[in-house]
């Protein structure tokens, strides 16, 4: 039987933190790894990281989805030691309009779109987000701008591939949804 | 917030949206200030500050003093690549040769933007008279 959190409200879900804290750790490796995955456009990263906000986002709601890409930042660029660089400003920027902007999305178009369709708006925005960022705080160029194009043409094709693997990945992990205990 | 009722069959028409709103974005941004561009300045900034302000084509090797180190870029007609860079990734390095309008390098680390400017036709007066 499926635990919802209105049935147990004043008890802490060790399940959900335990699945929580797993899925932090598979975002941040997968973060590193994909540094050192060869690139066909230097500037033009997949995100694959963001497969597990993805995950999260299905299985246990905005929230979660936050908290972990958050966690999955602050320790990425511990690891790293970017920690407070403007790298992270910009990563910190762009998961935050993409998450809100997904939430809207979704409160907007919630039965006219799929999980793809999400990611592609979550991708667009992310690269607006880091885009905004880098061009009014840390450069200060508007001139940066000019990128626009190039960053939503990516954002089509990396925010659709994550979106249609992360439908796999979900359909193996939560095959019997109503099942699991988490 | 819940997402675990959306749907997981693709695609569906909200998803045509979402993209046909991107496109239209991205061809809309296109389309301002993208005509024929006569002539081309090489513009280069270093935090925020021009410090090369030249019409292209030339050809000549540029020494800069970035924040991080020593950067060389070479010219080659109207084409404009960072040959060696001091920076630990080396991103302005890959990006290969510009040319065109509103082609861009960034170097992060050494703050050094590296723009070609088109100049629209419309604006450049052939001559004048009185």
């Amino acid at each position: 039987m499926r635990i919802s959190s209105e049935q147990n409200a004043n008890l802490i879900n060790y399940n959900k933190i335990a699945v929580l804290g797993i899925f932090i750790a598979l975002g941040t490796v997968i973060w590193i790894l994909e540094e050192f995955i060869p690139r066909p456009i230097p500037w033009m990263k997949m995100g694959f990281a963001n497969l597990i906000t993805m995950v999260i986002l299905y299985r246990f709601g905005f929230r979660s989805a936050a908290i972990v890409s958050f966690m999955r930042i602050i320790l990425g660029a511990t690891l790293t030691g970017k920690l407070l660089s403007p790298t992270m400003l910009i990563s910190l920027s762009g998961m935050f309009l993409a998450l809100s902007g997904m939430a809207l999305v979704f409160f907007l178009l919630e039965n006219q779109i799929s999980l793809p369709g999400l990611s592609i708006a979550g991708a667009f925005l992310h690269n607006l987000g880091q885009l905004l960022t880098a061009s009014l705080v840390i450069i200060r160029k508007p001139e940066l701008f000019y990128l626009l194009p190039y960053f939503s043409i990516a954002s089509i094709l990396s925010g659709g591939l994550i979106g249609i693997l992360s439908v796999f990945i979900i359909r193996l992990l939560f095959r019997d949804m109503d099942n699991d205990p988490v | 917030m819940e997402f675990n009722h959306i749907s997981l069959k693709f695609p569906r028409y909200g998803d045509f949206l979402i993209i046909l709103l991107i496109l239209v974005i991205t061809v809309s941004f296109f389309l301002t200030g993208y005509g024929k561009a006569t002539s081309k300045t090489l513009c280069i900034y270093y935090d925020q500050e021009e410090i090369c302000s030249r019409p292209l084509p030339f050809s000549d090797t540029l020494y800069l003093k970035g924040a991080e180190g020593n950067m060389i870029v070479g010219v080659k007609g109207d084409t404009v690549e960072v040959l060696e860079s001091s920076c630990p990734r080396k991103y302005c390095q890959e990006m290969g040769p510009i040319y065109r309008p509103r082609e861009m390098i960034v170097c992060v680390p050494n703050k050094i933007i590296i723009i070609v400017k088109g100049n629209p036709s419309g604006k450049k007066l052939d001559g004048i008279t009185r």
